[in-house]
């Protein structure tokens, strides 16, 4: 089947029939808007396959034929421009950087590039620009929104943090959502790879000043060509490469500092004396006698004299800084790009931080006309602390809801308080003890290359050859001290974690084109191409225990008994054949279509093939005759694409199999049990895609306009389907459900003012999703957490007991029984469960503005977030009586105290087990918001006085992140910006940052 | 043509590069895991397969931590300090619902190891004494695993063996929803695994067997079900059920037959002292083995007492003043008057291995003194009270030398009895399911000392048996109306 197709394509190149002419000599050169000369760009008589490139200088000599009409020079980044020949045979052209809708743009699609008026998919695409000098470890983190239909919701202050990224809503529920990255043509391993530190992310080792753009690939048109790993979305990253002539440098830097973003009110923790109060109130309300009262709030610290604000304590201001060197230029055969950088950032809490080191260095070299081979190659080191998350003891933030204002964090000393008699560290720890001495790190090596090779076999006929690799290695540690915290037990813990990836990737292609009809008035663009992929885990675990008296020896040599050495590896193959092919006619009518059979490791021998596709069309109305009077109109473009994408991420390398593992050891013999249910019949999830989509700019490109209406179908989605636990097992998995994603996204960029020394541009995104869960086994609910899957309703709705408020009578809390609200009851488990809200937003998005005049300017960049509820979990401890021990919030100061109080907290009682602090509708918020992301301001040394310093750029700005958030729920207790699944996890809190900073280019 | 060679070369090596698309490429076995058909082909096989089964039984939602824990805390034995870690708290509060963890994880974790103890008995492979002995094993672990099963998600037998107890699933299928057998049903298929256990397992502690094909040696030692253990689980069985003449026979097979005896009264605290699995056949009739690698660090049932680990439980004084001063066993528990200001607290010590890095304290099943004062409670209720009060005696006597021996006799005898018994298995997981098997209310379960906060619960309240879980109930529809009264 492969082999036909391949014969069939290879006798269609036989079959062409190249013409040739008498010639002239034309010759000429190709300017940036700054006047310097542009290398390699192309240069094509229209309609032929006739061209050259540059050399540079940027200048040509191109022998044409007599016939010829006109010449098209384009370069990447630049766009093209149409030049009609005269009788002169010299022809001076200037091409300018794009504006952000340009038609004549050379746009990075999946193995390739396009112009624009070719492209028939949805795609955005986002500069350099828009994401150097940012205070944010790694690229991922910058796009929230940047892109209409992509949400990037932070979810945690550490630095380094793995990034969700939803494309056009949620289409996995257990494969991953999560879309593929491309960087440099090499799909690499993303996502957290590491298996120590509390959070990581493969793309923070990605120094994103070294990167030139970002594409994000939407609908099936631009994704299916990635076959089975396309139906999340892909986002293809491509490096900056040198361009030929005066070699330019570039000094970026800034310093500045990062603390805690503004926490709701109402989750300002006690001062001992209201927590005394409170304390003593809830024992007399739990029955206690007088006698009981003062027993226990003498235990707990009252009149100790000591007042204790933790948060103070294990938050800080942190230092925040970047420094970046490139160079970058080259001659007609050589073209190179070199940098380094230094990142640093320290979080607000205390043992939180980032660093990275990071060198790259891509190559170009021309070896011939017709041959020429690239190299690019970038290492780093990133080393990050990373505290605990989520409710373990060791967590700084999770320690918060658990320790008493009447706690010493020191001793009379001033040595750190670690007793655990009496009112001190009994069962918490003091986290400030434990940020001293533990450990939770991760130092990530990453390097990234890819070797390739273009031969022109024709002048239109393109053979690429290209091997990259992606190689990681996490060397990680954990240390439990001996003498306070979870080491104890232990006499010390330590672990030293080794996981290495490698992951590569071969990749041959051809590359075709013709024109067809007179004057060439069709143009047939093709592709052909064969990747295969192999990916490798490998990695050595070791623990030991009993370390020796110094504290700061963590390494595992010192301590006294290995309790675990063992390695593993774990890899997944693919290996793939794929296809494009676009017609044109005069740049009006486009029609394409791709498609990729793709294999896996992933799926049992019956299931290891799947075939993807997609066809697409457009239009370019404002080349129809009948629109070019319309003066105003600048250019329209209506498209239309529909295919088939498939995802496999995410699921186990070997989840089909059943399987008998290993490791159930006892007495040190080997033990085994069943334990993979496995499935030979699973296979890819498969996701249908329509678009429909419009380009438009206005007023001389003033005003551009991006609208995309999609529905994308995700089915046989692969989900752990529980079954019974009688079994031995708690799910199998499955395909079987299906979701509904369907949506609008409008983006918009205007320049409302334009004067002499005065520009105002603006941009504005809006993305609606509306989610649907189309199909579950057997049509039943699963519930997931606080999360029910229905079909009909939201992925991501709630499942919780409807909260009706505090008895007024009695201040015990009441729930609703069922959906009618017609009873309550106060006992918590006789209230069903309610399908609530959703935790996707309805709306989201963001918008920016900036204002330049003469050197100054002034840009604002917004997102935000409409339609969903937040949940805070962790609540559980903080409010009302249950863990009346530890330190509560402000809140609980509104509870009820006597008969006819209208209150929504209840009686605030010692020990209460009624339940009125598990989860019901009392802890769901509204998660609107806008949020100002980053406000810079910045000033531009006027040209003259750069000159006069021998630089060509100088600018100084100054920039705050997180500044501002405006919320719309007075109760919230969370910050509502709380990742994919609108629930916060004790995690570092998010980062206000000021940063100061110079770029300086020569 | 213009086409030169150069292009068919080109070609050529696409060509080849699409041919390496071999099958095998794309085909990736695990490096840890073989496929099930696979594993149950030989005696070494099921040799492996059996320590994944005792394996399974350490989960600290089970025997590691939670059920022994709550057969403490759930009576009077125990209660959760101030600035507990907050754990365990229904069990303390009575006041579980269907989605309580515990219940959830429990059950689920059981029945993992009935899927492992099925996968061992259903094995199709030849029998022979080796063979027998691990599929005996596999048996009497199925049995342990049902009895753990029925007496906490199910009414007790004493009150109502017509009433539901749990699924008995003896094979996979990955499709089953199984609605709840009674809890005679249950009970009967826990004796017939447990005469089918005692009938296939030949070896007994202290002898080894040798797997030819591997030349393996396994030495049974106490982490091992074997014959008798099997008999005294059967004996405790019929303990439970109220069945004293079956109780008397079990008992007294053990007695008469299996060569145990009990510890010393100088060797008690070394007995507790000890983390491994022993071979002398002293007390430990089976354990759950916890050693250096294989064990539940901070999430075991030794750190919930101690006061390096969780240190949440704390023994109540009321049990702490049952002792005589010369009673041994008051020897495992440790006296504290510096952790809670100007209290004196009591620390269970029976567990002292948290911070032994080389091996672990092991979970105790079975002990001897167990089949001792089951067989003393057997004649007490066939009215053989002479008998009763040697066999009761023969155990207190040796705990504490300078008691003279009880005298008792009618109820009084049984309460005795039942106070030895609380004496004997603290900290083991023992006092809460008497108290259950016997209907009684616990009048001094204890919320919280200094001051001391009792809860009394009564014979009836329906919180004494966990839920059926939230989770099983959701999933199957032939369960779903089978839940327990109350939730």
């Amino acid at each position: 089947m492969l082999m036909k197709k391949i014969l069939l394509f290879i006798a269609f190149l036989y079959s062409c029939i190249f013409a040739e002419a008498q010639n002239r000599s034309i010759s000429g050169k190709i300017v940036d808007d700054k006047g310097n000369g542009v290398a390699n760009a192309s240069v094509v008589v229209k309609g032929t396959t006739v061209g050259t490139v540059t050399n540079a200088n940027g200048s040509f000599t191109l022998s044409v034929p007599s016939t010829a009409r006109a010449i098209v020079v384009s370069y990447i980044g630049m766009g093209e421009k149409e030049i009609s020949l005269t009788s002169s045979n010299t022809y001076d052209v200037s091409l300018s950087a794009n504006s952000k809708n340009d038609l004549q743009e050379i746009v990075v699609v999946g193995y390739g590039t396009q112009r624009r008026a070719n492209v028939t998919s949805a795609q955005t695409t986002v500069k350099a620009q828009e994401i150097e000098n940012r205070p944010f470890t790694s690229v991922d983190q910058m796009l929230q929104g940047k892109v209409a239909g992509l949400q990037a919701p932070l979810f945690s202050g550490q630095p380094g943090a793995a990034q969700n990224i939803r494309i056009r809503g949620i289409g996995s529920v257990s494969a991953g959502a999560n879309p593929l990255y491309v960087v440099d043509g090499v799909i690499i391993n993303s996502g957290d790879l590491s298996r120590v530190a509390t959070t990581a992310n493969s793309l923070a080792g990605i120094n994103t000043n070294d990167i030139e753009s970002v594409n994000v690939l939407k609908d099936a048109q631009a994704t299916s060509i990635y076959g089975s790993r396309g139906a999340n979305g892909v986002i293809v990253i491509t490096t900056k490469k040198g361009r030929a002539g005066k070699t330019k440098f570039r000094v970026d830097a800034e310093a500045g500092y990062t603390s805690k973003i503004d926490l709701p009110e109402g989750n300002r923790f006690l001062n001992s004396d209201e927590y005394i109060m409170l304390l003593e109130e809830g024992v007399r309300n739990s029955g206690g006698t007088q006698a009981q009262v003062d027993a226990i709030a003498a235990q707990y610290g009252k009149g100790n004299g000591v007042n204790t604000n933790w948060l103070d304590l294990i938050t800080k201001q942190g230092s925040q800084q970047q420094y970046n060197v490139s160079a970058s230029g080259g001659d007609a055969k050589n073209q190179f790009y070199l940098s380094g950088g230094y990142f640093n950032q320290e979080a607000n809490v205390i043992n939180s931080d980032f660093k990275r080191y990071s060198l790259r260095a891509n190559f170009k070299h021309i070896a011939t006309d017709k041959l020429n081979f690239s190299f690019t190659a970038a290492g780093s080191n990133s080393i990050q602390h990373t505290p605990n998350s989520g409710g373990a003891f060791a967590n700084p933030v999770g320690s918060l809801p658990f320790l008493r204002p009447t706690q010493n964090p020191y001793n009379a000393d001033g040595t750190l308080n670690i007793s655990r008699t009496g009112n001190n560290f009994s069962s918490q720890y003091n986290p400030l003890y434990i940020a001293q001495y533990n450990r939770n790190d991760l130092n990530s090596t990453q390097l990234e290359g890819t070797l390739s090779g273009e031969y022109l076999i024709l002048k239109n006929l393109k053979f690429t050859s290209r091997f990259g690799v992606d190689y990681d290695n996490l060397e990680e540690y954990r240390f439990w001290n001996q003498y306070h915290g979870d080491g104890v037990s232990y006499g010390g813990s330590g672990d030293a974690f080794n996981t290495r990836y490698f992951n590569w990737i071969a990749t041959n292609q051809l590359d075709y084109y013709t024109t067809v009809g007179k004057e060439g008035k069709f143009r047939i663009d093709a592709k052909l191409g064969y990747e295969s992929q192999k990916s490798k885990q490998y990695n050595i675990s070791t623990r030991t225990e009993g370390f020796p008296p110094p504290n700061s020896l963590y390494l595992t040599i010192n301590a006294a008994t290995v309790k675990q050495a063992s390695n593993n590896i774990a890899d997944y193959d693919f290996a793939g054949v794929y296809s494009t092919a676009s017609i044109s006619y005069q740049d009006k009518y486009i029609l394409s279509g791709s498609y990729r059979r793709d294999g896996s490791s992933r799926f049992s021998d019956e299931n290891r093939y799947g075939n993807f596709w997609s066809i697409g069309g457009a239009w370019n109305a404002d080349k129809e005759n009948f629109l070019s009077d319309v003066s105003f109109l600048s250019s329209l473009k209506l498209r239309g694409s529909y295919g088939l994408t498939g995802n496999a991420a995410g699921i186990g390398n070997y989840a089909w199999r059943q399987t008998y593992g290993f490791g159930a050891n006892y007495n040190g013999l080997p033990g085994g049990t069943f334990n993979v249910v496995g499935n030979s019949d699973l296979q890819w999830e498969s996701t249908n895609q329509g678009d429909i989509g419009l380009d438009a700019s206005f007023l001389k490109n003033r005003i551009s306009l991006v609208f995309d209406w999609y529905n994308r179908i995700s089915d046989q989605l692969i989900f752990n389907d529980p079954i019974s636990p009688t079994t031995g097992f708690l799910s199998v998995t499955r395909n079987i459900g299906k979701l509904q994603n369907r949506g609008y996204e409008v983006t918009l960029d205007a320049t409302p003012l334009k004067l002499k020394d005065f520009i105002w541009n603006v941009s504005f995104n809006v993305s609606h999703n509306k989610n649907k869960v189309k199909k579950l086994p057997g049509g039943k609910d699963i519930i997931d957490g606080a999360f029910i899957l229905r079909e009909g309703y939201d992925y991501r709705t709630f499942y919780v007991r409807e909260w009706d408020g505090v008895d007024p009578a009695t201040g015990n809390p009441s729930w609703w029984v069922d959906s009618s609200h017609t009873a309550a009851t106060s006992t918590y488990s006789n209230a069903q469960r309610q399908l609530i809200g959703s935790a996707s937003p309805s709306f989201f998005g963001g918008f920016s503005s900036t204002v330049a005049y003469k050197g100054f300017d002034v840009e604002a960049e917004f997102n935000y977030n409409y339609g969903n509820l937040v949940r805070d979990q962790w609540i559980f401890y903080t409010i009302d009586g249950v863990d009346p021990t530890s330190n509560k919030t402000l809140l609980n100061l509104q509870r009820w105290q006597k008969p006819g109080d209208i209150t929504n907290v209840p009686k605030y009682v010692y020990g209460s087990t009624n339940s009125s602090s598990s989860f019901s509708t009392r802890f769901l918020y509204k998660g609107d918001f806008i949020r100002l992301r980053n406000i810079t301001v910045g000033y531009n040394m006027s040209t003259n006085l750069v000159s006069r310093l021998k630089l060509s750029t100088v600018r100084f700005y100054l920039r705050g992140t997180n500044l501002w958030t405006k919320t719309y729920d007075k109760n919230l207790t969370l910050d509502p910006e709380a990742g994919v699944n609108s629930t916060g996890n004790l995690d570092v809190f998010f980062n206000k940052i000021i940063t100061a900073g110079v770029n300086i280019g020569f | 043509m213009r086409f030169n060679n150069k292009f068919l070369i080109f070609s050529l090596l696409l060509l080849q590069g699409l041919a390496a698309c071999k099958k095998d490429f794309l085909d990736l076995p695990p490096y840890n895991a073989v496929p099930v058909g696979q594993a149950y082909a030989s005696e070494a096989d099921l040799s492996t397969a059996v320590n994944g089964l005792y394996a399974s039984l350490r989960s600290a939602a089970t025997f590691g931590r939670a059920l022994p824990l709550k057969g403490d805390l759930m009576a009077d034995n125990a209660y959760l300090k101030f600035g507990n870690s907050g754990r365990y708290l229904t069990f303390r509060d009575y006041n579980q619902t269907v989605a309580n963890a515990e219940a959830n994880d429990a059950w689920n974790a059981l029945y993992v190891s009935i899927k492992n103890a099925n996968q061992i008995i259903n094995a199709e492979i030849a029998s022979s004494k080796i063979v027998d002995q691990i599929k005996g094993e596999a048996y009497a672990v199925r049995a342990l695993v049902y009895f753990e099963l029925v007496r906490n998600y199910a009414k007790p037998y004493t009150v109502d063996q017509n009433g539901l107890g749990v699924p008995i699933i003896t094979s996979f299928d990955q499709n089953l929803l199984p609605p709840r057998n009674t809890i005679k049903e249950v009970y009967d298929q826990i004796i017939s695994d447990l005469n089918r256990a005692y009938t296939l397992m030949t070896y007994t502690v202290g002898q080894s067997f040798t797997i030819t094909a591997t030349n393996s040696t396994k030495v049974l030692n106490s982490s091992y079900f074997t014959k008798y253990a099997a008999k005294a689980l059967l004996a405790r069985v019929y303990q439970t059920m109220g069945d004293w003449a079956n109780a008397k026979d079990a008992a007294l097979d053990v007695i008469t037959n299996g060569g145990f005896s009990l510890v010393s009264n100088a060797s008690y605290v070394a007995y507790w002292a000890n983390p491994a699995p022993s071979t002398n056949k002293i007390e430990t009739m089976f354990e759950i083995s916890l050693d250096n690698s294989g064990n539940l660090a901070t999430n075991a049932l030794a750190a919930f007492y101690q006061l390096v680990g969780y240190g949440d439980a704390w023994v109540t004084t009321e049990l702490y003043n049952q002792y005589n001063a010369t009673d041994v066993r008051r020897q495992a528990i440790l006296v504290n008057t510096t952790v809670s200001t100007g209290n004196t607290v009591y620390i269970n010590n029976k567990y002292s291995n948290t911070s032994n890095a080389a091996d672990k304290d092991d979970v105790k099943i079975l002990r001897y003194a167990d089949v001792i004062l089951i067989l003393a409670e057997a004649y007490a209720n066939l009215n053989d009270e002479p008998n009763a009060r040697v066999r009761l005696n023969s155990v207190a006597t040796n705990r504490d030398p300078s008691f003279a021996g009880y005298t008792s006799s009618g109820q009084q005898l049984k309460n005795d009895i039942i106070s030895e018994r609380r004496k004997e298995f603290a900290f083991e997981g023992y006092r809460f399911y008497d108290l259950l098997r016997l209907n009684l209310p616990i009048p001094n379960h204890t919320k919280s000392q200094f001051p001391t906060v009792l809860f009394p619960i009564a014979a009836d309240d329906y919180h004494r048996i966990f839920p059926i879980p939230q989770a099983e109930l959701d999933v199957n529809p032939n369960i779903k109306g089978q839940q327990n009264s109350g939730y």
